[in-house]
């Protein structure tokens, strides 16, 4: 993580309990911050500037040292702490002692030299620490840990042993590949939670070194581990073509255990003329699970003696990335400026491979897997997969007379992957693999055979992008500024459907900040896509049907690889309108309110495929500030998403791609609609009466999305012999709700020291049919039944805070 | 396009080779009524502004020691930043004659910013001019108060990077309370860990040359690259994930399979419509619809090192 904007050494975020990470221990000035105003200034923009804190005040340790300290310790307490919780995500709310926070700051007046240490949460999950020495103005050095917990629900069970490892055994009494459904059920009577979750862990330090004003120095190492387990797919035969007892689909549990090591390095210079960045960047990523083994609950297909006893995944590779990067800015005459950046980066994984199978036998399409499940049947022991970066940047701003500025920008990104993969085996000389270990039989390339086509070589997707930006900016008075851009942007993906694409923005934008009573930002843009030809099957250099002697299953041609007429949203044509409007309010000397809008609609020119995405968010904001002692806010956010799709299911074998063909007839189309909508409401105040302080906040977020859908006849559903299907209908829709009160009350016993009360209230509710009516075993396949909870918790605290001052 | 790059790096040794018109400076631009004053000293600001003095002498500014700007070195404190105090003293009142940086500043977004910029230039903030924020007319002090130490880095305008942010850009704090979402509330991540607010050379004032590589800093495992790439996520994430959070899960822009089935047609199963019969509780629970949906088989959806993953089932 990098909290910071700057390039160098970076610092940690707080936690749950500060997510600021200030020093809770301190209390808000009630003089305010100027003796002369009656009321707080507002920022350029109109806003009202915050109360600031009370002063700091030092003790002196020597003649030139000063020093401050900080605590904020306690119990926590409440119910429904659990740890594994989602209502621990990101957070440790567990009962017990909690040392909040912590601070020791020292500081040399006369040379600027410092020492600051402050931390939280500490020994729990959600834990903080940094550590900082240095002089100022001259160079830093800069720890930091920081501790993220990620759960993910507390509902799951499983009968998997060895969660967590790289191999997934079914308990005794259930035997690899042979069990039947009521074996497995009688199985997981002693399922168990594993606890899902993973906890991220990074240590970083870094060195800032400023050897003049215009020079600086960094470097920076960092250390990142995650660790635990997540719910993970797993198939042993596609669900819609096993059969009672045959499997499935079968949820794993991924374990996860990480590590990156990553080091940067740069340089800066920066004088009258010239601005310059030099930096390197290194990252070096281990999987140390690579792999995960798990047995097979069921049996796969009937009336076979062929029986799967396990899967196994490839994991994440390890990979390293390297990455060269300078920008530069010289300034020139007419308040003109060029810039321009240059970087080069490099991803590179050389993972070993596994064979195509952990089984052994003959798979009921009669392909040997003995032949198939070693590293000699594979063409390349080793990945060996590349990919290259390159940008390049520059653009030019003139001020050719006072009021008018002109900017111009041309950037370019290559992007090279150097992946070459062949799914051949040179044990038995054919191309192909064999899928879902066995369960699934396999696909092998056999020449003259009438057989479909399957993908046999990797696909190096890759991608250019060119653009060019034109902007200018007329200061139309001395605080309104109105503006007008093009940008032209051209895609080139590598081996997609469209081998460019062209895409022409047009925006214009004024900010206004004239009126005495309001600042008003506006923004309009216009942008149009288009491209080359669509080919619809642009992956046939990579598919079987490209190598001599293939010979189709279909007597007139290839079985289609899609639909000719569907348009993959980040290639189609597209038309899109986007406007952005921002005011500021200022409402009295003490109030501020604040209004947005942003509204996005595109619309694919796509007869099937997403055809229209639409976004609306409205905001509104009121600041109260009638003395330094209270302050008081209160927001409300809309948002509405709304996206339709349309797509026509396959029939029969025709060899026709089109839409209303043979295939694809307009009889098995269908469209859905996506509708998000989401509210948020918030509302705080804070207000000290000495000698206390209380502060409160309230949010209120409610999510509501509708999913509907229509078919043109029940030849578009996946079980069209249900006939008591209605063509058009809507999904329950998913909702999701959680409101946080949090409360605190600070008691100041003396200058020093300070009592503190917490209350924090949190329920969340979610209803998902993903999830509805989920068990661990329905039909074939087996699930982790991770249902999204829901929770309603009291968190209390009691804290002592204690100021060395 | 080499002939493009080659005109391109020859313009710019051009230009940098050619002198300025005029010698280029550093000193900030005054505003006309200010700049027939003459420095005062700190001791005469005190004694009016004697709880601002307070305050910013606890700030990072206030504690380097000698402090000056750079193309004025025997002028320190209020000075520094706010020009010289002559014309103030002679008339309080009128805010154009002393470099103020709040709402009734008589000098321009410009003229502030180069107060600020005749020490923060370059570095982080090279790409500043040009920036959309710069375009927007904001001043540094839009977001940052010097004055006093509002936060504990950055001498922000509020206590945090978050809560600074979300000033303006209220429709991401929405958007973080979602479902789910990147954990901004929790005070595990802050805006700047993805955006430079300074300017970037990457649109959406995003931290990398791209999408992708800004999500590998923290994500990396997704980088790869792997034998079998999926087209959509080797471009770009968000394809098919919201950057900041989403009302569906692992901030995915749609739900599933619906979202798998904007692009996916096919042959056989990918392109059924599955129906509220396909349900967990309904009369035919299909494991396409429920739960994970197709990541319940195609679990390697952001690609697969497996000889056999080339549909992302190992």
């Amino acid at each position: 993580m990098f909290a910071s904007s700057a390039i160098g050494a970076g610092s940690p975020a707080g936690n749950n309990l500060n997510p600021t990470r200030t020093d809770i221990t301190r209390t808000k000035s009630q003089a305010g911050l100027s003796a002369i105003k009656e009321h707080p200034s507002r920022t350029p923009s109109g806003l009202l500037y915050d109360t600031p804190y009370e002063p700091l005040s030092y003790k002196k340790l020597n003649e030139d040292w000063r020093y401050r300290g900080s605590l904020d310790f306690g119990y926590l307490f409440g119910s429904g702490n659990k740890t594994t919780s989602k209502f621990s995500d990101y957070s440790d709310w567990s009962n017990g002692p909690l040392l909040n926070y912590f601070a020791l700051s020292g500081w040399q007046e006369r040379k600027g030299y410092f020492l600051e240490a402050q931390g939280g949460g500490v020994g729990r999950n959600d834990q903080y620490y940094q550590l900082s020495t240095g002089q100022l103005g001259s160079f830093k050095i800069n720890g930091f840990f920081n501790q993220t917990p990620h759960t993910y629900t507390d509902n799951a069970v499983t009968l998997f042993q060895g969660v967590g490892s790289e191999n997934l055994t079914l308990p005794l009494g259930l035997i690899p590949g042979n069990n039947s459904r009521e074996q497995i059920r009688q199985a997981l009577a002693s399922a168990y939670n594993p606890g899902l979750g993973i906890n991220r862990e990074e240590g970083n330090i870094g060195v800032d070194y400023t050897p003049t004003l215009s020079t600086k120095f960094s470097a920076n190492y960092s250390h990142q581990t995650r660790q635990g387990k997540r719910a993970f797919g797993g198939s042993f035969l596609p669900p819609f073509y096993s059969t009672e007892n045959s499997g499935g689909m079968v949820e794993t549990i991924e374990p996860i255990d990480y590590t990156t090591n990553e080091i940067s390095s740069g340089f800066s210079y920066a004088n009258t003329g010239l601005e310059l960045n030099l930096n390197y960047t290194g990252s070096f990523f281990a999987n140390n699970k690579g792999q995960l083994t798990f047995d097979n609950p069921f049996t796969n297909l009937p009336d076979t003696n062929f029986i799967v006893e396990r899967g196994r995944f490839d994991l994440y590779p390890d990979n390293t990335f390297h990455q060269v990067k300078t920008d530069l800015a010289y300034r020139l005459p007419l308040q003109g400026q060029l810039t321009s950046t240059l970087s080069w980066s490099q991803m590179h994984q050389d993972d070993d491979l596994l064979p195509s199978t952990i089984n052994s036998g003959s798979t009921f399409t009669g392909i040997n897997m003995d032949q198939w499940n070693s590293t000699a049947s594979l063409s390349q022991k080793t990945a060996n997969a590349k990919i290259t970066n390159k940008l390049f940047q520059i653009g030019l701003q003139l001020t050719p007379w006072d009021p008018l500025t002109l900017k111009a920008k041309f950037r370019h990104y290559d992007e090279d992957n150097d992946t070459n993969y062949t799914a051949f085996n040179p044990l038995t000389n054919q191309f192909g693999y064999v899928l879902e270990d066995g369960s699934e039989g396999g696909e092998v390339f056999r020449p003259a055979s009438p057989q479909n086509s399957f993908r046999y070589r990797s696909t190096p997707f890759a991608q250019k992008v060119m653009e060019w930006f034109f902007d200018s900016d007329y200061r139309l008075s001395y605080k309104t500024t109105a503006g007008f851009s093009y940008h032209f942007e051209q895609h080139d993906p590598a081996y997609r459907e469209r081998a460019r694409t062209d895409e022409n923005h047009l925006k214009i934008h004024l900010s206004n900040r004239s009126l005495s009573w309001s600042t008003l930002r506006l923004s309009y843009e216009y942008a149009i896509r288009d491209g080359s030809h669509y080919d619809y099957n642009p992956y046939m250099p990579f598919y079987t049907d490209s190598l001599i002697g293939f010979k189709s299953a279909l007597p007139n041609g290839v079985t289609p690889y899609t639909l000719a007429d569907l348009r993959k949203y980040d290639l189609s044509d597209r038309r899109q309108n986007q406007i952005k409007a921002q005011a500021n309010f200022l409402l009295r000397d003490d109030m501020d309110l604040l209004a947005s809008v942003n509204w996005i609609n595109n619309d694919y020119n796509a007869h099937y495929g997403l055809q229209s995405a639409r976004t609306i968010s409205a905001n509104l904001e009121g600041n109260y500030q009638p003395s330094p002692r209270l302050n008081a806010y209160a927001f409300y956010s809309f948002q509405k998403q709304q996206s339709r799709l349309s797509n026509i299911n396959d029939v029969g074998f025709s060899a026709d791609p089109n839409a209303g063909g043979r295939r694809f007839p307009y009889v098995a189309a269908w469209k859905e609609s996506v509708d998000d909508i989401n509210h948020l409401v918030g509302l705080g105040f804070r207000y000290q009466f000495d000698p206390f302080d209380i502060d409160m906040r309230y949010s209120y977020n409610w999510a509501h999305t509708d999913v509907g859908y229509d078919a043109v006849s029940n030849l578009a559903f996946a079980n069209p012999e249900i006939r008591s299907q209605a063509i058009n209908n809507t999904f329950p829709a998913i909702t999701f709700t959680r409101q946080v009160l949090e409360t605190g009350l600070r008691w100041n016993l003396h200058k020093d020291v300070s009592m503190r009360f917490y209350h924090r209230y949190e329920h969340s509710g979610t209803q998902d049919w993903h999830y509805d009516g989920l068990s661990p075993l329905i039909g074939n396949h087996l699930f982790l039944n991770a249902v999204p909870e829901n929770y309603a918790n009291h968190v209390f605290g009691v804290f002592i805070q204690y100021r060395i001052q | 396009m080499s002939l493009v790059y080659l005109s391109l790096i020859a313009g710019i040794v051009a230009i940098m080779s050619c002198s300025p018109l005029s010698p280029l400076s550093l000193k900030p631009e005054l505003n006309k009524a200010q700049i027939q004053a003459h420095y005062v000293g700190e001791s005469v600001c005190s004694s009016c502004h004697e709880l601002e003095t307070n305050h910013w002498s606890h700030t990072i500014h206030a504690r380097i020691p000698n402090l000056a700007a750079p193309e004025n070195p025997q002028i320190q404190g209020c000075e520094t930043c706010h020009g010289p105090g002559s014309e103030h003293v002679s008339d309080p009142a009128d805010k154009s004659k002393i470099m103020v940086f709040t709402r009734l500043s008589g000098s321009t977004i410009n003229q502030q910013n180069s107060m600020c910029l005749q020490c923060h230039r370059g570095k982080e903030r090279i790409a500043w001019s040009g920036s959309a924020h710069q375009m927007n007319d904001l001043s540094c002090s839009d977001c940052h108060n010097p004055m006093a130490q509002f936060s504990d880095k950055g001498l922000l305008r509020k206590d945090g990077i978050n809560q600074t942010c979300y000033s303006c850009h209220q429709q991401q704090r929405a958007e973080f309370r979602k479902r789910s979402h990147m954990p901004l509330p929790e005070g595990k991540v802050t805006c700047t860990d993805c955006h430079n607010p300074h300017g970037s050379s990457t649109s959406a004032l995003i931290k990398a040359d791209t999408v992708n590589q800004l999500c590998y800093q923290c994500h990396q495992e997704k980088r790869g690259p792997f034998i079998w790439e999926h087209a959509p996520v080797r471009e770009s994430c968000l394809n098919c994930h919201q950057p900041h959070g989403s009302n569906h899960e692992s901030l995915l822009v749609s739900a599933r399979p619906f979202l798998c089935q904007s692009c996916h047609t096919n042959r056989g199963h990918p392109n059924d419509l599955l129906t509220t019969a396909n349900l967990a509780a309904g009369s035919n629970p299909d494991a396409r619809l429920i739960n994970r949906s197709c990541q319940n088989c195609h679990a390697q959806i952001h690609g697969s090192n497996h000889s056999s993953g080339v549909l992302f089932h190992r």
